[in-house]
C-alpha cells in the first residue's frame, strides 16, 4: 500500500502535537538488517516495568471531544439518518455492551451490528459493492485495509483520531486502529518457573520438546520479528527452536490460550496479550512474557466511500476511537490505541517498547506467509 | 435371492403416472422450476467463481483464469491431502454405517428394551456442534494430558497416551461417531417400514440372526445404505472443523484445510480456490447419484411394502435383549456421555481446567449465568429453531414430490432432476452464501437483509438430504398400491394423501429430523448471511469459541442439548398421547 504524502505530513504534525503535549510516541526500531539487541523481558502485567513508564498524553486545549461528537450527531440527525450499518468481527458478547453504550449516547440512530469473521465480512462487502449495493457504513476487523485497493474505503480522519497513537493509524487516513494486539510469549505457570523464559532463545531447549505451540496465522508477528532481527537471524532462531522443541502448529489464538491454561502445552511461542490476560484475571495458571520491542498489530476500522448513512458512518467511526468506546475496550483487556486513555490496569504495558508494521497485503504478505509456512511446516 | 420373489418384469413404474398428466405436469413443472431456481444459481456461481480472481484497480473487477484450478490441483500438497481426505471420509463413513445401521436394526427390528431412548440419544448427538465435539474429545483423549489417558496411565505403564485423538484414527473416530445419527435415521426409517415376511421365512428355514440381518434385512435396504454412505462420504470430504482442530497438531492435512491455507495466501482470500474444490465435490456427488440410480434401477427389488399383509413385527432376541441393551448403553456412554461429561466439566469454569478434585472445589455456574443473562442468545435460539423447522418442512414437502417424479413418472431425463436436487451437497456453505447474496442483490425480490436469505441458503444446502431420504422411502413402497388406488377411481391427490403419504411418513419424518438438526448446526452460510435480526445459535457459539471463551461455548452447548432433548421428549410424549387417544 502506498503512503500518501499529505497523510505522512499529517502524521508528523500529529506526532509533534502529541509530543508537545507530553506524549511519547513509540521510538522507531532501528534497522531491519541487523538483529536488535534483545531487551530484558517483561513478565505479566504490572509485575515489572524495566523501562521508565511514560506518562499518558494529555489532550491539547483545542481538542473538544464532546463538541465534535455533537456536531457529527447533529449532522446525522439533520440528514434524517436513523440507522447505521456496522460490520464487525468483535464477538457478540463483547459487542453487546458496546452497542448499548452507543444507543445510550445516540438514541436517534439505531446501530445495526452485523457480526462475521473477517474473511466473510470482507467477501460480503466486496460482493455487495460489486453488485452496486452500498450497504456497509463502517467495517471493523484486522484485515479491514484489504478494502482499500477495491476503492470502497473513504479517506477521512475523524476528530478523535488526532489522539490515536501515530503507530496505530494510517498516515493516508484510510483506516484507524481501534485496539492493538500485542504479540507476546504465553506460558503455563505450573509448567514454566518464574524467570525461566525471558527471551525467545530460552525456548530453544529440548526440555520443552512437544510443549511449544504457535498459531498458523502469526504472519504479522513473523514479519515484525524479521523487521527487528533481520530475516536470517529470525529464521535461524525459529529453526533452532523448532529443532529443540518441534513446535506444534495450531489454529486460533483462543484455542491456544485454552490449551496453555489447561496445561496441555507449556509455551505459546506467540500469542495476543489479551488472551492470557483474560485467563490470568480469572485465576488461570498462565502469564505472559514480552520480549521488546513487542510487535503490535491492529484491529482497524474503515469508513465506506458509498456509505448509505454517510454522516452516521462518520459519527460511528469517530465514536469507536472516542473515550467511551476505548474505555470499554480496555476494560475487556484490550490495548487502547488512544494516547490519552489508560489501559486497564494502567500499568499493563507501561514502559514496554513496541513496534508496529504497516498492514500488509498483496504479494508482500503472500511472500511472508510462504516463508512462515516453510519454516513451520 | 429372496428379494427376487418381489421382482416383476413389467410395469416398473406406476401405470397411471402418464395417464393423468394435466395436473401432474403442472406439478412437475412447478417442482422443476423451484429446484432449478434454488439450485442453478449457486451451481452456476460455483462454476463461474472457480474460473475467476479478484482484480483491484481502485474498483472491483475480475480476471478470468485457470489459476484457481492450477494452484489447487497442481500443488505438491494436493495429492497427499486428497489421499488423507479419502481415508478420513471413508473411515468415518464405515464407522457411521456400522454404528448407525446396527443401532437402527436394534431399535426397529428387535424387542430390545429402552428403544425409544436410543432414538432420542442418537438424534441428540447430531445436534451437538462439531467444534464442541472436537473440543470435548481433545480434552478426553489428547496424548499430552487427556483425562482418559490420565486414567489409563494408572493401569498401563506409558508416559504419554495411549489414546491419541490427534491422529487419523482419532479424527475418523470423532467424525464417524458424530455423524452416525444420519445413517441411523435413514436406516431406521427403512427398517421401520419393512415387511417382516422375508425375515420370518429365513428364520423358518433355520437362518441365524446374523445371516438374516446380512442376507435379508441389509440386502433389501440397499438404497438406504447407499444414500447414507453417499451423504456421509461427501460430508467427510467437506469436513473442516475436526481436521483443523484435531489433525493440524499432528500435521495431517486434508483437502479442506489445504484449500483453506491456499485461499489464505490471497488478500482478500480468493473464493475461487474454494470453488475449484467445490467443483470436484460436485463431480463426486453427481457420480454418487449416478451410482445410486444404477444400483437401485431394479426398483421393485427394494419394495418391501406391497399389497400383501404388511405388518411389521420385531425379532425376539430372547436373552440377547439384555446383551443388546447393554451394548447400546455402552455405545451411548462412549460416543455421547463421555464427550458430554467433558463438555459439562469445561463449562463449569471460566477457563479450561483438567479434571481434579482440587478443580472441582472451584467449579461454578458463572458461564451459565452468562448464557441465560444474555438476551441475544434467547433470540438466537428462537431464530435457529424457527429457521430449521421452516427449512426442514419445505425441503421434505418439496423432495417428497420430486422423488415421486424421478422414481414413478415416465418423464425422460427425470434423473437429471434427481442429480440437480442432490448437487448442492458439493457446494461449500460460504460459496452458497455468496451466490445467494448475489442473486438477491440482483433480482428485484425484497429479501435482501432479512433472515429468509439464511432460510433459502439452508433449503438449497439440505435439499440433497431430503432427496435421498424421500427417494428411499418411496422405493420401499410397491407401485401396485398406487395402481390399485388408481384403478378404484381415486384421484392422484387422494392416492398420494391416503395411500402413499402414510406409508412414506416414517422416512419423511426421519428426513425432517435430520434436516432440522443439520440446519440448526450450520455455520458457514449462516455467518455469511447474518443480519442484525437473524443471529443464529451456531454463530453465537462459534463466536464465543473463536474468541477464546470456549467454556462459555461449552455452557451454551450443554444448554442446547438440554433444550433439544426436552423438546424431543415433549414431542415423543405428545405422540404417545395422541396415539393413545386415537
Amino acid at each position: 500500500m502506498g503512503r500518501h504524502p499529505v497523510g505522512r505530513a499529517t502524521a508528523i504534525l500529529a506526532a509533534i502535537l502529541i509530543t508537545a503535549c507530553g506524549g511519547t510516541p513509540a521510538a522507531p526500531v532501528a534497522g531491519a538488517a541487523t538483529s536488535a539487541p534483545v531487551a530484558p523481558a517483561a513478565t505479566g502485567a504490572a509485575t515489572s516495568a524495566p523501562v521508565a513508564a511514560p506518562a499518558l498524553a494529555t489532550k491539547p486545549p483545542s481538542f473538544d471531544e464532546a463538541a465534535s461528537t455533537k456536531a457529527l450527531y447533529d449532522a446525522a440527525v439533520a440528514a434524517n439518518e436513523t440507522e447505521v450499518n456496522f460490520y464487525g468481527s468483535i464477538n457478540e458478547e463483547e459487542a453487546k455492551p458496546l452497542l448499548d453504550l452507543w444507543t445510550k449516547a445516540f438514541p436517534k440512530i439505531k446501530n445495526n451490528y452485523i457480526r462475521g469473521d473477517e474473511t466473510a465480512l470482507v467477501s460480503r462487502i466486496l460482493t455487495e459493492e460489486q453488485a452496486g449495493k452500498h450497504n456497509f457504513d463502517v467495517l471493523s476487523t484486522t484485515s479491514a485495509h484489504l478494502l482499500i485497493p477495491a476503492g470502497v474505503a473513504l479517506k477521512w480522519a475523524s476528530p478523535n483520531s488526532a489522539l490515536v497513537d501515530p503507530d496505530y493509524k494510517d498516515p493516508a487516513e484510510m483506516w484507524v486502529g481501534i485496539y492493538a494486539n500485542w504479540n507476546i510469549i504465553q506460558i503455563n505457570t505450573d509448567k514454566v518457573k518464574k524467570g525461566e523464559i525471558k527471551t525467545y532463545e530460552d525456548i530453544a531447549n529440548p526440555k520443552w520438546k512437544g510443549q511449544v505451540v504457535i498459531d498458523d496465522t502469526d504472519y504479522e508477528w513473523y514479519q515484525g520479528m524479521v523487521k527487528i532481527r533481520g530475516q536470517a537471524a529470525t529464521d535461524a532462531l525459529l529453526k533452532k527452536i523448532i529443532a529443540a522443541t518441534g513446535v506444534v502448529v495450531l489454529n486460533g489464538h483462543g484455542t491456544i490460550n485454552d490449551k496453555i491454561t489447561a496445561g496441555e502445552y507449556a509455551i505459546a511461542l506467540n500469542q495476543y496479550l489479551n488472551q492470557p490476560e483474560r485467563s490470568k484475571r480469572l485465576g488461570g495458571p498462565t502469564d505472559w512474557v514480552g520480549v521488546e520491542p513487542i510487535v503490535a498489530q491492529l484491529g482497524k476500522i474503515v469508513v465506506s466511500k458509498g456509505a448509505p448513512h454517510p454522516n452516521a458512518a462518520k459519527l460511528l467511526a469517530n465514536w469507536l476511537v472516542g473515550t467511551d468506546a476505548q474505555k470499554y475496550l480496555t476494560g475487556r483487556g484490550r490495548i487502547t490505541t488512544r494516547i490519552d486513555v489508560p489501559n486497564d490496569p494502567p500499568s499493563l504495558v507501561q514502559g514496554l517498547k513496541k513496534t508496529s508494521s504497516p498492514p500488509l497485503g498483496g504479494d508482500e504478505l503472500t511472500q511472508i506467509q510462504k516463508s512462515f509456512k516453510a519454516i513451520f511446516k | 435371492m429372496a428379494t427376487g420373489a418381489l421382482r416383476r418384469p413389467a410395469a416398473p413404474r406406476a401405470a397411471f403416472a402418464h395417464v393423468r398428466l394435466s395436473g401432474q405436469t403442472l406439478l412437475l413443472g412447478t417442482c422443476a422450476l423451484v429446484v432449478g431456481y434454488l439450485v442453478l444459481s449457486p451451481l452456476v456461481f460455483l462454476l463461474i467463481s472457480s474460473f475467476r480472481r479478484y482484480e483491484f484497480n481502485g474498483s472491483i473487477g475480475f480476471a478470468f483464469t485457470f489459476d484457481n484450478y492450477l494452484e489447487t490441483y497442481l500443488s505438491p500438497d494436493f495429492l497427499p491431502a486428497a489421499g488423507n481426505s479419502v481415508i478420513y471420509a471413508g473411515g468415518g463413513t464405515l464407522i457411521a454405517i456400522l454404528a448407525g445401521t446396527g443401532l437402527a436394526w436394534v431399535v426397529e427390528r428387535t424387542n430390545t428394551p429402552l428403544r425409544g431412548l436410543y432414538t432420542l440419544l442418537a438424534a441428540a448427538t447430531y445436534f451437538v456442534p462439531g467444534v464442541l465435539m472436537a473440543v470435548a474429545w481433545n480434552a478426553l483423549a489428547n496424548p499430552r494430558n487427556g483425562s482418559l489417558n490420565g486414567l489409563l496411565q494408572n493401569v498401563i505403564d506409558v508416559s504419554q497416551g495411549p489414546l491419541d485423538i490427534n491422529s487419523m484414527l482419532g479424527m475418523i473416530w470423532v467424525f464417524g461417531t458424530h455423524l452416525y445419527p444420519i445413517v441411523f435415521l435413514i436406516m431406521a426409517a427403512a427398517f421401520r417400514s419393512m415387511d417382516p415376511a422375508l425375515e420370518e421365512a429365513a428364520a423358518l428355514s433355520g437362518a441365524g440372526i446374523g445371516a438374516i440381518f446380512r442376507t435379508i434385512t441389509l440386502a433389501v435396504s440397499r438404497p438406504a445404505v447407499i444414500s447414507a454412505a453417499l451423504i456421509i462420504f461427501v460430508r467427510g470430504l467437506e469436513s473442516f472443523d475436526v481436521p483443523l482442530m484435531l489433525g493440524l497438531p499432528a500435521k495431517i492435512n486434508v483437502l479442506t484445510t489445504e484449500i483453506y491455507a491456499t485461499a489464505a495466501l490471497h488478500h482478500p482470500p480468493e473464493l475461487g480456490i474454494s470453488s475449484s474444490l467445490g467443483v470436484l465435490l460436485l463431480l463426486v456427488s453427481v457420480a454418487g447419484v449416478y451410482y445410486y440410480r444404477s444400483a437401485t434401477a431394479a426398483a421393485l427389488s427394494f419394495s418391501t411394502i406391497s399389497g400383501k399383509g404388511y405388518r411389521p413385527q420385531r425379532l425376539d432376541l430372547g436373552r440377547g435383549r439384555v446383551v443388546a441393551a447393554l451394548a447400546c448403553g455402552l455405545f451411548f456412554f462412549v460416543t455421547l456421555m463421555l464427550p458430554l461429561l467433558a463438555t459439562v466439566w469445561i463449562s463449569l469454569f471460566p477457563f479450561v481446567r483438567q479434571p481434579s478434585l482440587e478443580a472441582l472445589a472451584r467449579a461454578s455456574f458463572v458461564q451459565y449465568q452468562y448464557v441465560f443473562g444474555y438476551d441475544a442468545i434467547v433470540d438466537a435460539f428462537r431464530n435457529s429453531l424457527l429457521n430449521a423447522a421452516l427449512v426442514a418442512t419445505f425441503v421434505v414437502v418439496l423432495t417428497s414430490v420430486i422423488a415421486w417424479i424421478t422414481l414413478r413418472s415416465r418423464i425422460r431425463g427425470s434423473w437429471i432432476l434427481d442429480a440437480l436436487a442432490f448437487a448442492p451437497i458439493g457446494v461449500p456453505g460460504t460459496i452458497m452464501g455468496v451466490s445467494i447474496l448475489l442473486v438477491y442483490l440482483t433480482l428485484p425480490i425484497p429479501l435482501y437483509g432479512t433472515i429468509f436469505l439464511v432460510t433459502i441458503a439452508h433449503i438449497t444446502l439440505f435439499l440433497p438430504y431430503g432427496m435421498r431420504l424421500a427417494s428411499d422411502a418411496l422405493l420401499r413402497v410397491h407401485p401396485q398400491l398406487e395402481e390399485a388406488s388408481e384403478l378404484s377411481g381415486a384421484t392422484f391427490a387422494r392416492t398420494y394423501r391416503e395411500i402413499l403419504l402414510p406409508l412414506i411418513l416414517p422416512g419423511l419424518l426421519a428426513a425432517w429430523v435430520t434436516i432440522l438438526a443439520a440446519s440448526f448446526r450450520e455455520l458457514s452460510a449462516a455467518i455469511f448471511l447474518a443480519t442484525p435480526g437473524s443471529r443464529m445459535v451456531s454463530v453465537v457459539m462459534y463466536s464465543a469459541w473463536a474468541d477464546g471463551n470456549s467454556t462459555a461455548a461449552a455452557a451454551l452447548g450443554v444448554v442446547i442439548l438440554v433444550v433439544i432433548v426436552t423438546l424431543a421428549l415433549c414431542a415423543w410424549l405428545l405422540g404417545r398421547v395422541f396415539r393413545f387417544a386415537a
